[in-house]
């Protein structure tokens, strides 16, 4: 059953049924004939009305694949180097009490500079993506955005 | 990520979680709306025109707001005015209980109408002219369940009625689809 379908109880059964069939049979707009997004038309009307910054999809710029890169692997490096202290220390003491303990440790700890390294990821990430915004949909786009939230869930947390 | 999260995300200044809302309703927008119009040219205008409007309503939306519902509401109407407008003849007429006692008569499914089981393509056009002679109201149930993916709540929402005329509406609807392609069975 399509998720559709998920509220097709509520019809008699008959109903329900044909509307299951209808369902399976709809056919979407394929997607070569879809619009591509907003005109340059409407883009200008909203500049005139004063709605909306809005940046149209576009092909990938090389540019923007290579920030994608440099944000991943700024996050790797970052959080490399919050792992890093927890497992030595794990490993130093070699049992898994003392391990459990270090980590309890940690775990105290780590909010406030996961949250300072996670901020300081962010600026990065904010001072690279500002170079060249280009219109561009990508990857790191939305991995600042998950950084973000990420920060604010450690925050709270 | 969600359309809430989206607009939080647009409202902070990030621009580009405006074009992923627009990305990620393209396909049943647009697709509603080629279906409603059945023209291309006018599909497009009115995609523009809708995400004009809704734009415009962004900075009142509350997230507790649905965002499908406030996307395809603006969608409809401008469908129904485009249409109006185009001396497209509509018609809110809907069937009575005389009509509806003509039902005995009928296949007992859809998939039991022999018109029902032909090849893919023509079933597709069949099932086009079966849902553009709907009265409006039924069609625009049609086209927001099975183009928007909506739950009858949603499109209760949307047309700004209960869920208690929506789902009759759905069941004529169904039962006219039905007839048609019964009709056409006999006819050809």
């Amino acid at each position: 059953m399509s998720e559709l379908g998920k509220d097709s109880e509520a019809l008699p059964r008959d109903l329900g049924q044909d509307l299951e069939v209808l369902e399976a049979a709809w056919r979407p707009v394929p997607e070569a004939e879809l619009p591509t997004g907003l005109t340059s038309r409407t883009l200008a009307r909203l500049r005139q009305e004063g709605v909306a910054d809005y940046q149209p999809r576009s092909s990938r710029s090389a540019r923007w694949s290579a920030m994608a890169g440099v944000a991943a692997a700024l996050l790797l490096v970052s959080l490399g180097t919050l792992l890093e202290p927890r497992e030595m220390q794990g490993s130093l003491h070699g049992s898994s009490w003392a391990d459990g303990l270090v980590v309890e440790e940690e775990f105290d700890s780590m909010p406030q500079e996961v949250a300072a390294r996670l901020e300081r990821v962010q600026q990065l990430l904010a001072e690279d993506l500002s170079v060249d915004l280009d219109g561009n949909l990508t990857e790191a786009d939305e991995l600042r955005l998950h950084m973000e939230n990420l920060s604010q869930e450690l925050e709270a947390f | 990520m969600t359309d809430a999260e989206l607009i939080r995300a647009w409202r902070a200044g990030h621009g580009w979680a405006l074009a992923r809302l627009i990305e990620q309703w393209r396909r049943p927008l647009y697709g509603y709306l080629l279906k409603h119009t059945g023209q291309q040219a006018d599909a497009e205008d009115l995609f523009q025109d809708t995400w004009v409007k809704v734009m415009g309503a962004l900075p009142r939306y509350e997230e507790r707001d649905h965002f499908k519902s406030l996307l395809f509401t603006v969608a409809s109407r401008l469908a129904i005015d485009h249409a109006r407008a185009r001396n497209r003849r509509l018609h809110f007429y809907e069937e009575d209980d005389g009509e509806q006692a003509l039902d005995e008569r009928l296949p007992a499914s859809l998939e039991s109408c022999p018109e029902w089981r032909l090849a893919e393509g023509r079933r597709e056009d069949l099932l086009h002219e079966a849902i553009d002679q709907l009265p409006e109201t039924q069609r625009v149930v049609v086209l927001l369940r099975l183009e928007a993916g909506m739950s009858f709540q949603e499109i209760a929402d949307v047309q700004g009625a209960p869920i208690g005329t929506v789902l009759p509406r759905m069941h004529r609807a169904v039962k006219s689809i039905r007839r048609y392609f019964s009709a056409r069975g006999h006819h050809e």
